[in-house]
């Protein structure tokens, strides 16, 4: 973007700085190179004749092989398949009797408890903080190898599925009925007990409608059933929409991973039953039988949080979770003869079968002889569906393939006069959606469809809300634990102030902070107001930051320390001329709320917000200059200007639309645009407010284009006369010209941001309990990395906030002496 | 020596030339790869958005009228891909991997630091409220102008304007953003 001009300095510095790492940012060449090779085979007036022209990505970036990866490849975890012989402590312990299913449901009426400051939120410890033992072991992850046949005929057995094996090394996926278990490297897998109810496009977050009442029991019979005998603690999980089971270590505790992310069994369910089980269970062993690791205790690991002084070992995140979002699936009908637009595609078999031909997931008999993995894509299949061997089948009787793929649109479904129902998409585009099911309610607003464009019609697969529930989603950070220091020497740590910093800008949020470090040397003649005037503080700051006496004395040579000026000492404005800047916010009453804002050159705040009685009459000048006087004084924080009057000195001046043409050339050492309009008139082109060079051009030179601008008597750079412009667009040759009309006078109406953006939240603890952290090795950790290997104490500190975003801390737990001052990798949030 | 085709040019005989699509790719590929990445914070998404991208664009590029930017359309598709489809849980590919190729010129150091500094940016632009981060994404990462970015969010260009200006306000405010000062290397 070239028109930053109109930012304030500040604003303008971090859009610059933006600006230059997206500039470092470039796509890999090889991606570029394939994507480019892909759309020219791609390209074509006519439709293809066949797949086979098709050149598919050899690293796999279709959005149809994402769905391939998901049917074949749906989870990345580790299976731990029933060990033979138990293992010191490596593996989860095979226990006697499986304990009582221990769910930890938050149920919070009234947050009491002891409240704190925390970074300017209340925090309220709801949960007591658990004695701990005075150490605990280590110890290691073992990564998983890719799963061998034998093993993943394996567990397919323990998991109760009778049927082949597809795929390859590491990916095999066995279909029995309506069942899907695909494994990929020891103990990570995933497990659908229905693929129908529950298809391949599921879920991205959305948790199922209902959580079924005894879902702690379901869960505890299905670990039962299907071997998994390893101790563990079972936790809901919000972010998920499901339940965590969590293995145990020897002693008792969780493992866990950083941002809610599963280290255990995550499963999912609703008033059905289970609808998905997926398995990331690590396999580690001790790191040293014969050693125990001195550990903080909850109340300092509390001490910790509170601090919140930009230190690294801790990790925390959140998650403002979306809640159940209403899903409809399309379903069509057995034994008549369709046409579906999906995905088609064939996984070899494991076992020298023939492989296993699906649609979107579903398993193709019929005439399937011609397809194999080289002509793979998405179709429109004719055929039936039905029922065989216990699942639903897709009988293909023949497929076209199509030039297309899977899209998300957003709209409104609504039923037509002619009783037909349509998708109106946010682009203004009508698509027709054939058989909706009986109880969506119409019309739908914000209705989030996937499926396949066919002429007029989409092929929806599912519709669901997960917009309107808005921006579920999380975040988290954190510097991330220290790399431990396993020697035996302890390691001195810097003092707090300086933090290990990460390498390049400065790291999560230490630093700065506290005094400016300015000081100043009292010389003959000074006063403590003078002094204070000169710096923008107050008497009172410099009082208080030199512990002066009162009455205070100053003495020549004294070096005074100037206080950070988070106070401003009041300053009278005369006929400041200024921008104003209006913006109006709706509220929910339907009442308007105004917001008047300077934008000046001659004091310190570019913008400054205008506070004063009788300020609506400013609202026809929008944009135009006035002249205050009146007071800058500080309110909650912020400098803002208390209007005793103004005067508007240019009363008839009004915005034009000018056109011409641009010139880009040189003045007083920056580039700047010249306007030259028709008439032969020309301008130097400024920002809205007038205080800097617009240097921006649209279109190229030599072509016509049309400006809202601003002329301003008296105004002028570069020996030129300036015109404030507005905006600016360029009049295409021939075509319709887009009529470009005032619109700077107007004044811009918002809604009022919810209270969410601005009102201090309340963040209670609810949680409190000892666990082992293990960086997820599958959430993009480098875990080449051996700090990144060890389960390691931590205290894991839970709750919510009071706009419902639940939150974690983890907190390292090893005393500093079997730390080092480096920071240990860790999964970053995604 | 012929002048080069304006975007508008290239996008009208691109209905019928492969070689004015391809044009048009190199030209816009970056932008919409930075916009992706801003949004998604991985090289994997972003590299799945940017195909799905260029071949929406590729499909409705005959019904291109010509008028507006064509940078201005194309965002307006990018920015419509908000579903990366059918994704669960995945490897996420780090950063690294895409600038681990002997031609990116980086040093270690220096990818971990890109690395972080972007990460750290689109997570602070997931806090912010949802409008004035697209324009931040669409304005200072894709690289529209303020009118270009109004006609993707339909919206007058002043009201870009004040998204961006307070978008960028926000993240001054609420987040400590790893970014190196731009005068440094």
């Amino acid at each position: 973007m070239n028109d930053n001009h109109f930012l304030p300095p500040e604003d303008r510095q971090l859009a610059e700085q933006l600006e230059a790492l997206a500039e470092r940012l470039k796509p890999g060449a090889d991606f570029e190179r394939e994507l480019e090779n892909r759309l020219m085979n791609s390209y074509s007036p006519e439709p293809k004749k066949g797949f086979f022209a098709r050149a598919l990505p050899a690293l796999g970036l279709t959005v149809g092989l994402i769905l391939l990866a998901v049917v074949l490849n749906w989870s990345i975890r580790t299976l731990l398949p029933n060990p033979p012989q138990p293992a010191a402590g490596g593996t989860p312990a095979l226990s006697k009797t499986p304990p009582e299913p221990i769910i930890v449901t938050s149920v919070v009426t009234q947050p009491s408890g002891e409240t704190y400051d925390w970074r300017g939120t209340r925090l309220i410890l709801q949960a007591e903080l658990p004695p701990a033992p005075g150490q605990l072991p280590l110890y290691e992850y073992q990564p998983a190898a890719p799963i061998t046949l034998e093993e993943a005929r394996s567990f397919a057995a323990q998991m109760r599925l009778n049927g082949a094996a597809y795929g390859n090394p590491g990916a095999y996926l066995f279909v029995d009925g309506n069942q899907r278990l695909s494994i990929s490297a020891e103990g990570r897998f995933e497990y659908l007990p229905d693929y129908p109810h529950y298809p391949a496009w599921a879920g991205l977050g959305n948790s199922p409608a209902t959580l079924p009442s005894n879902a702690g029991e379901q869960i505890e019979q299905f670990l039962q059933s299907h071997g998994f005998t390893f101790d563990h603690v079972i936790r809901p999980s919000a972010p998920f929409g499901g339940y965590f089971v969590l293995p145990l270590t020897p002693a008792g505790y969780p493992v866990c991973h950083e941002y809610f992310r599963c280290a255990g069994l995550l499963v999912t369910l609703d008033e059905q039953g289970i609808l998905s089980v997926e398995g990331s269970l690590v396999r580690y062993a001790p790191l040293d039988v014969t050693k125990t690791y001195e550990i903080i205790n909850a109340e300092e690991a509390l001490q910790i949080v509170l601090a919140a002084n930009g230190q690294a070992g801790m990790i925390e995140g959140m998650n403002a979770a979306g809640g159940p979002v209403p899903t409809w699936y399309r379903s069509y009908p057995l034994e008549q003869t369709v046409t579906y637009y999906g995905w088609l595609n064939a996984l070899p078999s494991a076992e020298g079968g023939a492989p296993l031909v699906m649609l979107d997931g579903y398993p193709v008999t019929g005439n399937i002889a011609d397809l194999d993995r080289r002509n793979e894509g998405f179709a429109a299949a004719r055929g039936r569906f039905r029922t065989q061997n216990g699942g639903l089948v897709f009988e293909l009787e023949s497929y076209e393939p199509l030039t297309g793929f899977v899209d998300g649109l957003q709209g409104t479904i609504r039923k037509r006069s002619d009783g037909t129902t349509v998708l109106e998409t946010a682009e203004d585009e009508t698509l027709l959606l054939p058989d909706l099911p009986a109880d969506i309610p119409l019309p739908l607003e914000n209705a989030f469809v996937l499926g396949m464009r066919h002429g007029e019609t989409f092929e929806w697969k599912s519709i669901d809300l997960r917009n309107v529930q808005g921006g579920g989603g999380g975040g988290g950070g954190g510097l991330g634990f220290y790399k431990l220091n396993l020697t035996g020497t302890p390691v001195p740590f810097p003092t707090p102030e300086a933090a290990p910093q990460l390498g390049g800008g400065g790291g999560g949020g230490g630093g700065g902070g506290g005094n400016s470090g300015q000081t100043y040397t009292v010389q003959a003649g000074d006063t403590l107001s003078k002094i204070a005037d000169q710096f923008g503080v107050t008497v009172e700051a410099l009082v208080q930051a030199n512990g002066l006496g009162d009455p205070s004395t100053l003495q020549v040579g004294q070096t005074l320390v100037i206080p950070v000026s988070d106070s401003v000492a009041p300053q009278k404005v005369e006929g400041l001329r200024g921008v104003v800047n209006i913006t109006i916010y709706k509220q929910a009453d339907g009442s308007q709320r105004a917001e008047y804002n300077l934008w000046n050159k001659n004091t310190p705040f570019p913008s400054l917000p205008l506070t004063g009685e009788n300020l609506d009459a400013l609202q026809a000048w929008q944009n135009r200059p006035v002249d205050v006087w009146g007071t800058i004084e500080m309110k909650d924080g912020t400098p803002t200007l208390k209007v005793e009057r103004y005067e508007v000195p240019f009363p008839d001046l009004q915005f034009q639309i000018l056109h011409g043409k641009q010139q880009s050339v040189t003045l007083e050492g920056q580039t700047a645009t010249l306007f030259t309009t028709t008439d032969g008139q020309t301008y130097v082109q400024m920002s809205p407010d007038g205080f800097w060079v617009d240097g921006s051009t649209a279109g190229l030179p030599g072509d016509e284009v049309a400006i809202e601008a601003l002329i301003v008597p008296g105004e002028a750079f570069g020996g030129y006369p300036a015109a404030r412009v507005f905006a600016a667009t360029m009049v295409p040759q021939g075509g319709p010209t887009h009529e470009l009309s005032v619109t700077a006078n107007q004044i811009p109406v918002y809604d009022e941001p919810q209270p969410s953006d601005f009102t201090p939240l309340t963040a209670v603890i609810e949680g409190v309990e000892l666990v082992y952290y293990l960086p997820d090795p599958n959430g993009g950790t480098d875990i080449t990395d051996p700090d990144a290997h060890y389960l390691q104490p931590a205290w894991l500190f839970t709750g919510h906030y009071s706009d419902g975003t639940a939150f974690f801390i983890l907190v390292q737990a090893l005393q500093q002496e079997f730390l080092l001052p480096e920071i240990a990798p860790y999964t970053q949030p995604g | 020596m012929t002048e080069p085709l304006s975007d508008d040019q290239l996008a009208r005989q691109a209905r019928a030339s492969a070689e004015a699509f391809d044009e048009l790719y190199r030209r816009h590929v970056t932008r919409v790869y930075r916009y992706h990445l801003a949004r998604t914070g991985n090289v994997h998404d972003a590299e799945d958005l940017t195909s799905q991208t260029f071949l929406a664009a590729l499909e409705g590029i005959r019904s291109w009228r010509g008028d507006g930017s064509f940078a201005a359309w194309l965002m307006g598709i990018a920015s419509r891909h908000r579903a990366l489809l059918f994704r669960r849980r995945r490897l996420e590919v780090p950063i690294e991997a895409a600038l681990h190729l002997p031609t990116s010129g980086l040093s270690l150091e220096s990818q971990a630091s890109l690395r972080l500094q972007v990460e750290s940016v689109v997570r602070a632009l997931k806090r912010i409220p949802r409008e004035r981060a697209e324009a931040i994404r669409l304005c200072l990462f894709a690289g529209l102008t303020c009118a270009e970015a109004a006609t993707v969010l339909r919206k007058s260009e002043a009201a870009v304007k004040m998204l961006l200006s307070r978008g960028l306000r926000d993240l001054r405010e609420r987040s400590s953003l790893a970014l190196e000062a731009t005068d440094e290397r």
